[in-house]
């Protein structure tokens, strides 16, 4: 039923931009709300689960991104982004989730990669084959390697944007997202169309 | 290898696309959703109400505004034969001054004789539910001339008169309160008296009035009276005996006098108003 009303009302408002209806929802208007909802909140949360890889956790963090954009409302300034905006708030929540749990991710902004776990056969694979090894070796890169690259594939956002919402530089950027489409590459040799 | 090829690669947007499907559960987003709409009516709330307390405040100021200025035309209509010393706070001495006067000329003996109010009866307060036609009947006091009465419509009249030339003591109406405290029957009786008394003045021509009488000791102030009213343009006759009827009927004798001497001034001769009667 959610979903039904969410497709309805991003359909009405489909004209208006981001940062208009995050305006109106600012002074109150809620059915603009619903329309930024339904824009964001597939590629969000697909963001946040490719992230954390796990789905309940996913879900939590999903939950109190758009908590914090609820209330943070009224810091909303028209004249900012609103993309780059809710995917900063978005990366800052993962970065806290991750730092909470350091004994596993001890390596935030190292830039190597988990070695797979096993070898990858020579025969070429079927297309879903070929999707499960490109998640695999999405996990297996650095969580700034990972996050460039979701934020491009993902939320769409150019090397400037990611670079305002990782807080990094602009070089930077490029140099994770070239390191980590080299690695995907060389990973999946045998998915060709 | 150019920069997009570094930083794109088609084939793996694909298949990223094609494999990344996950959508957040309906119920999450009921809850967003939900959090979302309780957020704003909280702050829409704050500002409801101070919008409905301005906007009482502002209809209670404008039917208050609408109250005052509906009342103060009639008490500017009562009002204005107070003079402005004796202020209606007890306005039977004035009146009683007045009754005087009038028993000093022969017109009024009549009207003196009937009325049942001696001169020296206790203190009388005018009653502010007079009517403002019986304000007409009224009669010029000798050194306050401000005591003109007010018409009950003032066809001729100029509309650019000066308030005060009419009645400059109107605007002291809170001492006009006090006059309540007459006892009904009096005033009853004070109505009918004044009453017959402008029946009786409408019967007798203004003309037979004495020339002392017309020649009032506020005749000065009297000329600046004539000054607001208009007088007829042309030099017909029967204009100006138009305009006397219509003053007559309204019994207004301010304009009756200063009509009479503008013609007399004007014509050398008096206005024929024998046969209008």
């Amino acid at each position: 039923m959610y979903l039904n009303l969410l497709t309805t009302a991003a359909r009405s408002m489909s004209d208006i931009s981001d940062e208009q209806l995050m305006t109106r929802y600012r002074t109150g208007d809620t059915e603009a709300f619903d329309s930024l909802y339904a824009r964001h909140r597939g590629p969000l949360f697909r963001y946040v689960e490719r992230q954390c890889r796990n789905h309940a956790v996913a879900e939590e963090l999903y939950q109190d991104i758009w908590m914090r954009i609820i209330r943070a409302r009224e810091q909303w300034q028209p004249g900012t982004r609103f993309q780059p905006w809710l995917y900063r708030i978005a990366h800052n929540r993962i970065i806290d989730y991750w730092r909470a749990g350091r004994e596993n991710h001890t390596q935030i902004e190292d830039e190597s990669v988990i070695p797979l776990d096993r070898p990858w056969p020579d025969a070429i694979m079927l297309i879903r084959e070929c999707v499960e090894r490109l998640f695999q070796l999405l996990a297996g890169l650095s969580e700034s390697q990972r996050s460039a690259f979701l934020l491009k594939e993902e939320a769409g956002l150019t090397l400037e944007q990611i670079a305002e919402v990782t807080g990094t530089g602009y070089e930077t950027v490029k140099s994770r997202l070239r390191y980590a489409l080299r690695r995907l590459r060389d990973g999946l040799e045998g998915c060709d169309d | 290898m150019t920069d997009n090829h570094d930083l794109h690669d088609e084939r793996i947007s694909r298949l990223y696309k094609q494999g990344n499907q996950a959508e957040p559960s309906a119920d999450l987003d009921r809850q967003i959703i939900q959090a979302a709409r309780e957020a704003v009516p909280k702050r829409k709330q704050r500002f409801i109400w101070p919008s409905l307390a301005t906007a009482a405040v502002l209809v209670l100021s404008l039917s208050l505004v609408l109250k005052v200025l509906e009342q103060q035309p009639l008490e500017e209509s009562v009002m204005s034969p107070v003079p402005s010393k004796t202020e209606g706070r007890v306005m039977a001495p004035t009146e009683e001054k007045e009754l005087q006067e009038k028993a000093a000329s022969p017109v009024d003996e009549k009207d003196n004789a009937k009325s049942p109010v001696p001169p020296g009866a206790p203190t009388q307060t005018r009653p502010s539910t007079i009517a403002p036609d019986m304000m007409d009947i009224a009669p010029l006091k000798k050194s306050k001339p401000k005591l003109e009465p007010a018409p009950a419509v003032e066809i001729y009249r100029s509309p650019a008169a000066p308030a005060e030339a009419v009645a400059p003591d109107a605007g002291k109406i809170q001492s006009f309160g006090s006059s309540r405290t007459q006892s009904a029957p009096s005033i009853d009786n004070r109505i009918e008296q004044e009453l017959k008394q402008q029946k009786q003045r409408k019967r007798f021509d203004l003309q037979a009035v004495p020339e002392t009488m017309l020649r009032a000791p506020a005749r000065k102030k009297k000329q600046d009276l004539c000054a607001d009213i208009v007088m007829p343009g042309s030099d017909s006759v029967t204009e100006w005996q138009q305009f006397y009827k219509t003053a007559m009927l309204q019994g207004d004798r301010i304009a009756v006098r200063c009509l009479l001497q503008e013609f007399q001034t004007r014509f050398h001769k008096p206005l024929p108003v024998e046969e209008l009667k």
